[in-house]
């Protein structure tokens, strides 16, 4: 089996003791989109960002593409995107359009290359129109959504996202689903740093279930979103629709996750 | 007074703004237009002669149209140099030899003049050719001038961390601003005042790790290990001439 990443028994602390990661690990195929949840301060950011190969483990090993990530450094970065979950923590340029390009600058391409191709990321992200604005005028929602096109302008083949719905309105949260089922049809794996258990059940493959920087449960995202006991260890519940769904069907039934399959289940019983 | 603090602290992040521009093909070699910037700024500051900066000012204006940069764009910094200039020459001109009598002398008041000339005329000449080249390009020259790589990071950082911190800080008084009470005493305002100056001390820290990591995540060849090269054409042999042609005028 093919994985792209691998991050195998990672231990963190950050400078003045805090454990962050126990023991960690998560494994990624290619194409797969892996959710990572648990509670704040669980981990979530730091295994994303020893995964993306800007900290360090303490102990533990990240191999990317079968080969150490950190022998690949720098060059293995242009493969690997990380947003960060405060979209100021990731903007650094004057323009939105300075930005998105700033990652292609360093490829050396032509400025109508680099043009071209920020013109098309943001049309696809809905930010064209506001490409010549500087990004610390912006709404939350649009800086979200430009700190996602500074990093898919460059195609990365590993896409990290941490948080990426964290209080955004509905109509945005909808649109990142979007972009998250299209990078997965063009190929690329994600993997998603979330506690919004209802957005994991819409996207995610995988979950990994994260508690005090240990994994605690790993497994296809039907399995593990269903398992009362072990989402109460990291102090989650099941989906809403599931949650919805336990009271209204037998607990033996498999239950549903999303609301087109509760809308299903709804269907065949008005069928009956 | 406080609505002030924040209008400068913005104006300041944005004339860093300018130089955190970019231009993927500038006409001149990144390091021959790093190297003249240093030297014709050095050569402004430390000249005898008014005409050296003066014409150093006019060859800055005559370089902007030659390179298409927006005046606008490059006379926000010039500006800004003037005005801090004018504010720490003022003592030059309002505290003469004798500092009990405010009465100002014609000698202090050229010597202020001249000051303010040489500091606007260094700041013009720099500021068009780093904004010409932009920020990627003005890394790769300093590398290129074999300066220490811990030095060349620092100033990229720099360029961009000090406008996020800025407004940092402005969202931090504005939100001290917006917990203040009407008539609020001296002793407590400055009390206050401490607490945010203390608290952006942290929060700077927290910010410039955070910022470190961004920067890095999307870094693939700002930091190679050997150079990049760049060939030197004709303009760089220009822009080399002129700059010897000038510090030699200064000499005389």
């Amino acid at each position: 089996m093919t994985y792209i990443l691998e991050v195998l028994d990672v231990h963190f602390s950050y400078p003045g003791g805090v454990v962050a990661l126990r023991g960690a690990f998560l494994k990624a195929r290619k194409g797969e989109v892996v959710a990572i949840t648990g509670p704040n301060g669980c981990g979530k950011t730091t295994l994303l960002l020893i995964a993306s190969g800007l900290l360090k483990p303490d102990k533990g090993r990240v191999l990317f593409d079968g080969t150490p990530l950190d022998e690949q450094l720098p060059q293995a970065r242009k493969r690997i995107g990380l947003v960060f979950q405060n979209p100021d923590d990731q903007i650094f340029n004057s323009t939105v359009y300075d930005e998105i390009a700033f990652a292609l600058r360093q490829l050396e391409l032509k400025e109508e290359e680099i043009a071209e191709r920020v013109e098309e990321i943001a049309e696809k992200l809905g930010i064209d129109s506001i490409l010549k604005r500087p990004p610390y005028r912006l709404s939350l929602g649009e800086k979200k959504k430009v700190a996602l096109a500074s990093i898919l302008v460059y195609e990365p083949e590993l896409v990290l996202l941490d948080e990426p719905t964290a209080n955004l309105s509905y109509k945005t949260v909808n649109e990142v689903e979007y972009i998250i089922s299209e990078l997965q049809r063009e190929g690329k794996t994600v993997i998603v740093a979330s506690h919004d258990v209802n957005f994991i059940a819409r996207v995610a493959d995988t979950v990994y279930v994260l508690s005090a920087g240990r994994v605690v449960g790993f497994g296809e995202a039907r399995k593990i979103l269903l398992d009362r006991d072990l989402l109460s260890k990291a102090e989650l519940a099941p989906p809403l629709i599931a949650r919805v769904a336990e009271l209204l069907f037998d607990k033996e039934n498999p239950l549903p996750l999303t609301l087109e399959e509760l809308a299903e289940k709804l269907q065949k019983l008005k069928h009956k | 007074m406080r609505r002030l603090t924040r209008a400068v602290l913005e104006e300041i992040a944005e004339i860093l703004d300018i130089l955190n521009s970019e231009n993927s093909s500038p006409v001149f070699n990144p390091s021959v237009a790093v190297l003249s910037a240093l030297i014709l700024a050095f050569t402004a500051s430390f000249s005898q002669k008014t005409l050296v900066p003066l014409f150093l000012i006019l060859a800055s204006v005559a370089m902007a149209f030659f390179l298409e940069i927006d005046l606008k764009l490059w006379i926000k910094p010039v500006v800004l140099t003037f005005l801090a200039t004018v504010v720490i020459s003022a003592p030059l001109i309002l505290l003469p030899e004798n500092a009990f009598l405010f009465k100002p002398e014609i000698s202090r008041i050229e010597e202020a003049l001249f000051l303010i000339l040489r500091a606007t005329a260094a700041s013009a000449i720099f500021t068009i050719l780093i904004i010409h080249i932009g920020w990627t390009k003005l890394l790769e020259g300093l590398r290129g001038l074999c300066l220490p790589e811990e030095f060349v990071f620092l100033i990229g950082f720099s360029i961009k961390y000090i406008p996020v911190f800025l407004r940092d800080t402005c969202k931090l008084v504005a939100a001290k601003e917006a917990r203040m009470l009407k008539g609020l005493k001296y002793k407590t305002a400055w009390r206050s005042m401490a607490a945010v100056a203390g608290e952006i001390l942290l929060r700077s820290y927290e910010k410039s790790l955070k910022l470190h990591l961004a920067l890095n995540a999307r870094m693939f060849y700002i930091f190679p290990s050997t150079p990049l090269k760049h060939s030197i054409n004709t303009y760089d042999v220009v822009l080399l001439i002129c700059t010897a042609l000038i510090v030699a005028a200064m000499m005389l």
